[in-house]
């Protein structure tokens, strides 16, 4: 290398004081928010709103508060038992799946693929009408097998895009060798091809789990009556009621989102790889 | 040998089952509901293009989509935020990491939270017109979510808010693939920071940025539902309904249900023909050119 002129400036070296100050503003708006809200949730229910700051008392009643009245201690393990359900079943069935797109050969493979694509572009509210129609036909309405098929039905095309593009990277030459050991496909799938996935599959479980706790619209269709109802219907519904304090809802919503925020914290590395793979291809 | 050809078939099975009966059958179905009335009790009553002509007719539906295209017309900040933020910190400097996870957050809040977080924050004596009053803008405060002119793009801003953490992470993918030797190349010869990204950083990632594109395209037809539902339930007037918000309402609150299927038929279109449009002449160009 010839001798440099002049000293390299790390290039981004955060492009200069202009981009600091940018980068710094767009952290705290993000961020910002999300710490009013935790101040709403700890504001005594009669208080005035405080505008950006904390609010002069804290009252942490207003998270028993809204336990009580949300009846979240009912709707928790509804949603639980629910992603759980739908995670687990998406993950099973897109498995064998994407291998087969990405690891063995059949006719109409491409068309299948352009399929997949079609299917994760169509909104979910174009079959909202005609999904009561099937349930209703089924006796699946109201009920959680319903709502758990229909999420898996959502977030299957997804799951097996994503897999069968990592199932493809795999070198040919593993899955050929455990072949010629006489392995069935099956074998060979379980054994060698879904192991060295593993890091996708976290991926793609907790992009899941994120998705389905999320979800509001389907829930709110499919499981009406407070019975069954999941968490963010639950939550949503009761935001519309005018007698329920700000503060009370505040610290609702704040309770629903932790196991979010913790599935966030353990998997965010997992989640951002899972993210750019399907963004790759 | 005949195991060994349905293989594939098996493996497929369980999967191509799930989507057959939970998406294909309704998109079907949805078809036929389309030209139904049908209030989910009695049988569906056959009414023809009825429900296309009263959609088409309905000031609220032609409104939802005006309002989705207006989504559309935020493309250059919800593309050029993620990727400014993304180029700034994709050197792996001290704190990327930490940038990275501040944006990821509020992506992962479900949007019945969001709603309820930017409902205090827009309120009129809420974060912003604090804000505002501290900086001595007072004369900007407004009611956010509850006037007609500022109700829409309170909305959009939410969406931005939430989503653009998703195209961070997307865009920082991508630049980590962009040779460092190139940008380091650039900056010898004098080129100012703006200028390695104009010429370097985005030629190499414009399939990235054309992908984020379709995901925000996407974004504003398929997943408005919860915050439009908790920030302003389609008000004031009318003027945040959009079209999956439509869809429920028809379906959910007004119990038109094959109303609802036809104003899915429609959206369906509206995602599809403009695609199949660009596709076409892609694949057209590609032709013509080769």
């Amino acid at each position: 290398m010839t001798a440099l002129a002049q000293p390299l400036r790390r290039p981004g070296a955060l492009g200069g004081a202009v981009g600091w100050v940018f980068l710094l503003g767009v952290a705290v708006t993000a961020i910002y928010p999300i710490v009013i809200l935790l101040f709403t949730a700890l504001r005594p229910q009669h208080a005035a709103p405080t505008g950006l700051g904390p609010p002069d008392s804290l009252d942490w009643s207003n998270f028993r508060d809204a336990w009580d009245r949300a009846q979240l201690g009912r709707l928790f393990p509804h949603s639980l038992a629910i992603t759980a359900a739908a995670v687990t079943l998406l993950l099973a069935v897109a498995c064998p799946a994407g291998y087969a797109l990405g690891c063995l050969r059949f006719p109409l493979q491409r068309a299948l693929t352009l399929a997949l694509v079609a299917l994760m572009i169509t909104p979910p509210a174009v079959l909202l009408a005609p999904t009561v129609h099937l349930l209703l036909s089924l006796g699946l309405m109201n009920t959680y097998t319903g709502l758990v098929l229909v999420l898996a039905g959502l977030h299957v095309p997804f799951a097996i895009f994503l897999c069968s593009a990592q199932f493809s990277t795999l070198p040919r030459e593993v899955l050929e060798a455990s072949r010629a050991e006489g392995a069935s496909e099956l074998r060979t799938f379980a054994t060698v091809a879904l192991p060295m996935i593993r890091p996708t599959l976290l991926a793609l479980a907790a992009l899941n789990v994120l998705a389905c706790w999320n979800e509001l619209l389907y829930s709110v269709v499919v499981l009406q009556g407070e019975e069954h109802r999941t968490l963010m219907a639950g939550i949503a519904l009761l935001s519309g009621q005018y007698e329920i304090p700000a503060p009370v809802i505040a610290a609702a919503v704040t309770l629903s989102s932790i196991p979010v925020v913790i599935v966030f914290a353990f998997c965010q590395r997992s989640l951002v790889r899972g993210l750019t793979a399907g963004a790759e291809r | 040998m005949i195991l060994r050809r349905a293989t594939p078939l098996l493996f497929l099975a369980p999967a191509l089952a799930l989507i057959a009966v939970f998406r294909i059958v309704p998109l079907v179905e949805g078809l036929y509901l389309s030209l139904t009335d049908w209030d989910g009790f009695d049988p569906p009553r056959w009414v023809g293009l009825h429900n296309y002509e009263r959609l088409l007719s309905d000031d609220v539906f032609v409104g939802s989509i005006v309002h989705n295209l207006l989504f559309l017309a935020a493309i250059p900040v919800w593309v050029g935020l993620p990727f400014l933020v993304a180029a700034l910190i994709h050197r792996g400097q001290p704190g990327a990491r930490a940038f990275r996870i501040a944006a990821f957050l509020p992506p992962v809040l479900p949007g019945v939270a969001v709603g309820v977080l930017f409902t205090d924050v827009l309120g009129y004596h809420g974060a912003l017109n604090s804000l505002l009053g501290a900086t001595g803008l007072g004369a900007l405060k407004h009611s956010w979510l509850a006037e007609s002119s500022t109700a829409l793009i309170a909305v959009i801003a939410v969406v931005i808010w939430a989503t653009f953490g998703i195209g961070v992470v997307i865009f920082s993918g991508a630049m980590s693939a962009v040779s460092r030797d190139l940008e380091d190349a650039a900056q010898i010869e004098g080129s100012s920071w703006w200028q390695v990204q104009r010429y370097v950083v985005i030629p190499a990632v414009r399939s990235t940025l054309i992908l984020w594109t379709l995901v925000v395209t996407i974004l504003s037809m398929a997943s408005l539902f919860p915050f439009v539902f908790v920030l302003t339930n389609g008000g004031p007037s009318n003027k945040t309904y959009v079209l999956d918000f439509y869809v429920y309402q028809q379906a959910f609150q007004n119990g038109r249900l094959g109303y609802a299927a036809a104003g899915g038929i429609v959206l369906l279109a509206i995602v599809f023909v403009p695609l199949l449009v660009i596709a076409g002449a892609l694949a057209l160009r590609r032709r013509l050119v080769a």
